[in-house]
């Protein structure tokens, strides 16, 4: 397997000439860029230099490339392999079908496939349940099958996300990879670095992904407190707090990112259901915690490849983290080139990430918060 | 930049110049300060909101304790707490204040021993703060002294709880002195009543008007298997069997209200404890006891009646031996399915299943072997339908099954045909495996069609294919009810037949082809049907075998051939033979050679002059049987014809095992005399096998001259045909044979006597 990657911006253009890299059998290319998409003419130029690949663009809100996080440059990871083969499903996720059936859809659409090993999937981060997707999409696939990815991002604006197969992104879509052949070695991490703190809170009133209030006061009212002159930046400064969720009656606790506020409903939006009559904590982490985070997660999906050298050390890591890191924010994607020193380290900062929970069994993958997580990929 | 460098730098480098790579490292250093300082702050603004928060709900925690305070001091009951360690009195409420006269002051922190309310010991602290938890079941009945020193009787519980984690009994005393002296009073009369209730011969309880048990005798405790303990406080409802509850509940509610109705009957199941059902009659009294309304209830047990009951309903919707559905309830199913059919309009079928020749497995194997193969069809029957159709057996070998809602796709003849398939395979029966095999008709309910009549036709349909040949199934149609009401008709006139002499036998003579002397006659029979003329046996024979009217005709028709024969004259000395035809079930009846010899007897008839003929067919269905029975016929000195030879399939090996004396040419053969080369070679075969087998032969059917002049050509001695004589009236054989002796005299002429 073969992997590059290289880099466009507006301003400055291509980080070195397209045509070096222009390849006729190039079967895949990963464009993580700005929401701001670049014109229809540029996807036009990266199809000549690549005829034969898929191109998948997703929006994030800070783009990873080697030690460097950007924010307006389009980062494009090239993959070549040498047995194996991959597939791409573009479809519409923000219609009438609810988010679990499309996810089964999908899932028994590649369940089918002869030597699928891994799914990787991108999905608009703020139209689609990506929880429901993950979860419709887990039931179907048969074990053998790792699933991981992200949903799309446009930083702590909240306002538009999308992913794009071949062309500009598009509001509401997902985008799922299919993985193919026994050569393959994909490995994913996933870790966060958060913590709880203070009194537990009990959610009673919500609707779906929308909290209204905990313990009887508006949630926005909580947040504002916490949050004192940052309030001045909310939404995005809300992503300093994440919640922590445990189901009534004890269970796994859950982190969930906050994705949007309504000043008029004194409500909180986060990035996944947050059901009335759970309990919940809020979270707060130092750089340290996190930095850590990230250097488990680079080692865990390290670890699962063995002996394989992984050519592409894919990184979804949260908004939420880079809210927190801010100028530090390079140094968690620091620890994974440390943990991967001649793989092709790219990525983007996400509203959630997909992949199977940490744990020595190996579980169906979840949509997770607040995580730095890796998709390790090799060939051997 | 941030103070914490811009201020080293100013303080130690002054306005000197840094290099552009350090002030990289400086800025990176800088901002991430910056972060820090934010960190800072924002941990320093959580802590301040959550300690604020926390002061909040201390104030709320102190407020909500304010409020027990308030509850604590409101009860109506004494009540203080007290710490295990050392008894000391915690808290003290103003009841306790009121009743025990003790301010609250006075005992805060003392042990409560020290108060003297119940002797120096006090007995129900030493009792509530032994070592172990507290029972809330647990009262103390004891009698304390008030600090002025009244007696106060009364009921003491105690909770175990903690206390800023310091363990410590929470004690409630319950004033019962005045009840107490109450019940002393009422203690004479109601001793009496206690003997009463506690040997009464019923089961009694008394309930409160919600339901919960007060007080329950010996002989309830022994019905439910519950002790004493067990029983009071229980709600009657959970007595019953759980479905049941509701029903009683409601009835309860509804004597309560009643102003008219004093009691209630009710039979209702209980659970027993170990899990059983029991059922009891119940009555349910309302009784005004003060000026509190209670129950009473009387129980009888009754599961025996019930499940004799129940048995008795089994019994009439079961068949006893196969344990199918019986008649009756076939009907009420099929009623039912008739019904839902009009609702979902569903195609309603039934199936009518019945054994053919089971009656001969009944007479030759016994009852218990008849009873067994019933059992092994139904099962086969059971196994073979879908579960939920209904099976059932209508009596003797009739079975029946209702196809509730055919499919569009289904056929039932599918069904039938495998049950055929299924019931034909052997049976293992004692030491025996035996072949039994049925015939089934089917019938569709058509629209407003009631069960009685789609079973009717089914029987119609099933009573076409028995007549068809047996072993088949057969669909209703209109056109078999009208064959059926033939054959009603024709097995009671038969039956009728018997009893009015109606049957009568006619005798073909059997000739001697090279001579045409007579050499004897064959017994046929006829029915002088009223109204119909004389029948042949062709239109009636099968139902009389069908219906077993075969036994006594044939035993007739044996008895009256041999007393008739006997009268006959002599023709030269020679008496003329006598062949009688043996049906099939005549064969196999264990009283056959019984009846030979009684014909025998009671005429007088010599036996050498008897011949019996039995189809080739009939030998061949059971030949080990057959070569017994005719061993012992012939050892009566009667002789053996096989009839209706070459029709039968017997193979020539088997033949030769035979005690056979005549072999008969079937008319069908002797008919195609002339047709071609095939025939006569069949025909000579036929004779030289007989020959071989030391046999005569008969040919029949014999109508021209042609026919009898190759028959004698090829050594055959004996022939009967229209060419000779039909059957005669027994008047006409004297004559017959007067006649018969003239031509004696020039054998020319004998073949041109046509009677």
């Amino acid at each position: 397997m073969r992997a590059f990657s290289i880099r466009w911006s507006e301003h400055a253009g291509w980080s070195e000439p397209l045509a070096t890299r222009a390849d006729r059998d190039l079967p895949l290319v990963l464009a993580f860029g700005p929401v701001k998409a670049p014109a229809p003419a540029w996807f036009a130029e990266v199809a000549a230099a690549w005829p034969h690949a898929r191109v998948v663009y997703c929006t994030g809100g800070g783009q990873i490339d080697g030690t460097d996080v950007r924010d307006d440059d389009v980062v494009l990871t090239g993959m070549h392999f040498d047995r194996a083969k991959t597939r791409v499903v573009s479809r519409n996720g923000a219609g009438a079908v609810p988010c679990d059936q499309l996810g089964a859809t999908i899932g028994r659409e590649f369940a089918i496939d002869h030597g699928l090993r891994h799914l990787l999937v991108f999905l608009d981060g703020l139209h689609v349940n990506g929880a429901a997707f993950t979860r419709g999409l887990s039931e179907v696939l048969p074990h053998s099958v790792t699933v991981s990815g992200g949903l799309a991002s446009d930083g702590t604006v909240f306002a538009h996300t999308g992913v794009g197969l071949d062309g500009p992104p598009e509001e509401g879509r997902v985008i799922a990879i299919g993985f193919y052949g026994e050569s393959l070695a994909i490995g994913t991490g996933s870790a966060g670095g958060w913590d709880s703190f203070g009194p537990e809170r009990i959610v009673t009133r919500a609707e779906g992904p929308t909290v209204y209030e905990f313990d009887g006061e508006r949630a926005l009212d909580v947040y504002r407190r916490f949050l004192g002159d940052l309030v001045a930046e909310l939404p995005g400064s809300a992503l300093l707090f994440p919640l922590a969720l445990t189901e009534p009656g004890g269970g796994t606790e859950i982190v969930r990112t906050i994705l949007g506020i309504d000043e008029a409903a004194g409500s909180l939006r986060f990035a996944g259901d947050v059901p009335q009559g759970h309990r919940v904590r809020l979270m707060r982490a130092t750089n340290d915690r996190l930095l850590d985070g990230a250097a488990h997660a680079a080692r865990q999906a390290r670890t699962a490849l063995g002996t394989v050298e992984p050519a592409v050390m894919l990184c979804i890591s949260c908004i939420g983290r880079r809210a927190v890191l801010r100028s530090r924010v390079a140094e968690e994607v620091d620890e994974v080139v440390h943990h991967a020193p001649g793989a092709v380290v790219s990525g983007y900062y996400s509203n959630g990430e997909i992949a199977p929970p940490a744990g020595p069994t190996r579980r169906a993958a979840l949509l997770h918060n607040q995580t730095m997580t890796i998709t390790a990929i090799g060939e051997r | 930049m941030h103070p914490a460098i811009a201020r080293p730098i100013r303080r130690y480098l002054g306005d000197t110049e840094i290099p552009e790579s350090v002030q990289d490292v400086l800025t990176a250093a800088s901002n991430a300060l910056y972060d820090m300082d934010r960190d800072r702050e924002i941990t320093a603004r959580t802590m301040a909101v959550l300690s604020s928060e926390l002061e909040e709900r201390l104030e709320r925690v102190r407020a909500s304790e304010d409020q027990y305070r308030t509850l604590f001091d409101a009860g109506p009951n004494p009540t203080f707490v007290i710490r295990r360690s050392d008894r000391a009195v915690l808290s003290w409420n103003v009841a306790a204040e009121k009743v025990l006269g003790w301010p609250r002051e006075e005992t805060l922190q003392r042990p409560i021993e020290t108060l003297g309310i119940c002797g120096a010991q006090c007995g129900f602290a030493a009792r509530l703060m032994g070592p172990g938890r507290i029972e809330p079941s647990d009262v103390v009945h004891t009698t304390l002294t008030t600090r002025s020193g009244l007696p106060l009787e009364a009921e003491v519980q105690g909770l175990d709880m903690l206390i800023n984690d310091t363990a410590a009994v929470l004690v409630m005393i319950r004033d019962v002195t005045a009840q107490r002296t109450a019940e002393r009073l009422e203690q004479g009369t109601s001793a009496r009543f206690r003997a009463f209730f506690n040997h009464a011969g019923m089961a009694i309880q008394v309930l409160s008007a919600n339901g919960t048990v007060l007080e329950a005798n010996p002989p309830c405790t022994d019905m439910l298997g519950l002790t004493p303990s067990e029983l009071l406080g229980m709600q009657f409802s959970e007595l019953l069997a759980s479905d049941e509850s509701p029903s009683v509940t409601e009835a309860s509610r509804d004597l309560l209200a009643s102003t008219s109705r004093e009691s209630i009957t009710l039979e209702r199941r209980f659970t027993h404890r170990d899990g059983s059902m029991l059922w009891a009659q119940v009555i349910i009294a309302r009784v005004e006891s003060g000026s509190e309304t209670l129950l009473v209830a009387m129980l009888q047990d009754i599961t025996e009646r019930k499940r004799m009951e129940e048995q008795l309903v089994r019994q009439a919707f079961q068949d006893d031996l196969t344990g199918l559905a019986n008649r009756a309830l076939f009907r009420d199913r099929l009623r039912h399915a008739l019904d839902r059919r009009a609702r979902a309009n569903a195609k309603v079928a039934v199936l009518l299943l019945d054994l053919d020749g089971f009656k001969r497995v009944n007479d030759s194997m016994g009852h218990a072997a008849g009873d067994e193969l019933i059992r092994a069809i139904a099962n086969r029957i059971l196994i073979t339908v879908r579960s939920g159709e209904t099976v059932a057996r209508l009596g003797g070998d009739e079975f029946a099954i209702v196809i509730e809602s055919v499919a569009p796709d289904e056929d039932p003849r599918a069904l039938a045909e495998r049950l055929l398939e299924i019931i034909s395979a052997p049976v293992h029966i004692g030491e025996r495996d035996m072949v039994i095999q049925a015939s089934i008709g089917i019938a569709f309910a058509l629209p407003e069609e009631d069960g009685d009549t789609v079973l009717r036709n089914a029987d119609t349909a099933m009573y076409s294919a028995k007549s068809n040949g047996k072993q088949c199934v057969h669909v209703y149609h209109p056109s078999m009810h009208t064959r059926a009401l033939v054959r009603i008709e024709v097995e009671h006139e038969l039956r009728q037949a018997l009893v009015n002499n109606e049957l009568e036998l006619h005798y073909q003579p059997q000739i001697r082809l090279h001579d045409g002397v007579v050499r004897g006659f064959e017994a046929l029979l006829r029915w002088r049907r009223p109204n119909r003329g004389l029948v042949a046996p062709g239109e009636f024979l099968s139902v009389a075998e069908e219906t077993g009217l075969i036994v006594p005709i044939g035993t007739w028709v044996l008895h009256e051939a041999c007393r008739s024969a006997q009268h006959w004259p002599a023709t030269n000395g020679v008496q003329p033979s006598l062949s009688v035809n043996l049906a099939p079930c005549q064969l196999e009846r264990d009283s056959l050679i019984q009846d030979i010899r009684d014909a025998l007897d009671q005429s007088g008839l010599d036996p050498r002059r008897l011949v019996l003929e039995i189809t080739e067919s009939q030998i061949m269905r059971a030949p080990d049987a057959a070569r017994a029975k005719l061993q012992a016929i012939r050892a009566l000195g009667v002789r053996v014809a096989v009839d209706d030879f070459g029709t039968g399939f017997s193979s020539l090996s088997q033949l030769q095992f035979f005690p056979v004396d005549e072999l008969k040419i079937d008319r069908s053969f002797v008919a195609r005399i002339g047709d071609g080369d095939r025939e006569a070679a069949f025909v000579r075969t036929i004779i030289s096998l007989a020959k071989a087998l030391n046999a005569e032969v008969v040919a029949e059917g014999i109508e021209s001259p042609v026919q009898s002049d190759f028959l004698t050509s090829l050594g055959c001695e004996l022939g009967q045909g229209y060419l000779y004589s039909r059957a005669m009236h027994v008047s006409a054989i004297a004559p017959f044979l007067q006649a018969n002796r003239h031509f004696e005299e020039s054998p020319a002429r004998a073949q041109s006597l046509v009677l």
